[in-house]
């Protein structure tokens, strides 16, 4: 069994602790979900068991697929603990566009553009695959940045999608839909004036995704859902 | 010989050695199968990096403490734990040392040992073999195509990600 008790917590979230140890010389992060108490244990247990196997399931998926996720190094369910790779050199993304937002160049403007175009291509990708990824914010996609001088027309750096933990699959253009308007109120929240930035994200998406049009449409419908207090009339 | 140790499985190491071949396996193999002495001794041409044998490892000791273990004993579980089938005989054959065939050789130590266990002889001092060679050299006996066919990498995945990935991700996910 992996013990964590003398590793110490690197962050918490609402659903897990994440440490930050060393699984046989290669860097990596544990991910211990809670127990919750106000939960039936036997619900409990099975909660988090299945919400695991989804986490894992959906980042081998992914880089199957061609998405760069942690590769997972080990699963104990038992101990409700998933190991995975600790990636070197990963950036926010969050971060990133903040930093770009300030230096408000030509350049940073451009670097910002090619970002959410690279984004909106990988998240059509994932959802022509069925993937959802529940909870898209700035915070869960992390970027390596590569050389300075690679100087090609592709995207400089590497996308890493992260936190998994509230995955899942479904072929229904809705809950794409969901999982853009969940992104969009978070990009928009940490990163006031870049609507601009996330109509790049959409339009990158429409043109890569197979099914966009009806994503879109529904994205549409749930920014209406959200803006009107009421459904009446 | 490499010794590798973990902050997440405190009171283990693990050991790997790399020989050209083993040249009395069958009596190696009558050792272990009595409990004589303990390792796994693996073929390794199905062998990717040194690191999906420790992920391996980890995976079949995690199983051994929680009482889970599919096969008889740590090391045979460690085999196991390596295979993406769900047969174990087939395991055995697929990814066990082959006579004169390059092979890897894990052994899984707990620091806090037994008595019992401390009496054992060690499998470095009942194998005959050729070479032994550094952990370094286990890519030139690596058979890429039979890898991948094993573990069912497609064309489209290996183009996404190194097979030392895919294959870490297989392991870790076959019985979730």
């Amino acid at each position: 069994m992996a013990d964590i008790t003398n590793i110490e917590c690197s962050w918490q979230g609402a659903e897990a602790r994440v440490y930050r140890a060393d699984f046989w010389n290669r860097a990596c992060i544990v991910k211990e979900r809670f127990v919750k108490e106000y939960r039936h244990p036997v619900l409990d247990k099975s909660l988090t068991i299945s919400r695991m196997k989804t986490e894992a399931k959906a980042m081998t998926k992914c880089r199957a697929i061609g998405i760069r996720t942690p590769t997972v190094y080990h699963v104990d369910l038992d101990r409700r603990l998933i190991i995975m790779e600790f990636i070197l050199n990963g950036i926010k993304t969050r971060d990133v566009i903040n930093s770009l937002l300030q230096a408000s160049s030509e350049q940073s403007r451009e670097r910002l553009g090619q970002l959410a175009s690279q984004l909106g291509r990988t998240l059509a990708l994932m959802h022509d695959n069925q993937i959802v990824h529940g909870d898209l914010t700035t915070s869960n996609v992390l970027l390596i940045e590569s050389e300075p001088e690679a100087d090609n027309g592709d995207a400089p750096a590497e996308l890493v999608l992260i936190d998994f933990g509230l995955s899942f699959i479904s072929t229904m253009s809705e809950d794409k839909g969901v999982d853009l308007y969940v992104l969009e109120r978070a990009f928009l929240s940490s990163h006031p004036n870049t609507e601009w930035m996330f109509s790049l994200l959409l339009e990158s998406y429409r043109k890569h995704s197979k099914k966009a049009t009806e994503v879109l449409n529904k994205l549409e419908d749930v920014r209406a859902r959200g803006r009107k207090r009421t459904m009446v009339g | 010989m490499q010794s590798l140790s973990s902050n997440l499985f405190p009171n283990i190491t693990i050991q790997i050695a790399l020989f050209d071949r083993i040249t009395n396996l069958d009596h190696v193999r009558s050792l272990l199968a009595k409990g004589d002495v303990e390792a796994a001794l693996l073929d390794a041409s199905f062998i990717v990096s040194s690191f999906q044998v420790l992920a391996a490892a980890s995976k079949a000791f995690s199983h051994f403490k929680a009482g889970a273990m599919k096969t008889k004993n740590l090391h045979s579980e460690i085999l196991f734990s390596l295979s993406p089938l769900k047969n174990i005989s087939e395991s055995f054959r697929k990814f066990g040392a082959k006579p004169d065939q390059p092979c890897l050789i894990v052994e899984l130590l707990s620091t806090v040992s037994s008595e019992a266990d401390k009496k054992k002889p060690s499998i470095h001092s009942v194998i005959e073999y050729g070479q032994s060679l550094s952990i370094d050299k286990l890519n030139e006996f690596q058979n890429r195509e039979e890898i991948i066919k094993l573990y069912k990498v497609s064309k489209e995945e290996l183009a996404n990600a190194p097979l030392e990935e895919i294959v870490l991700n297989r392991i870790a996910v076959r019985d979730i």
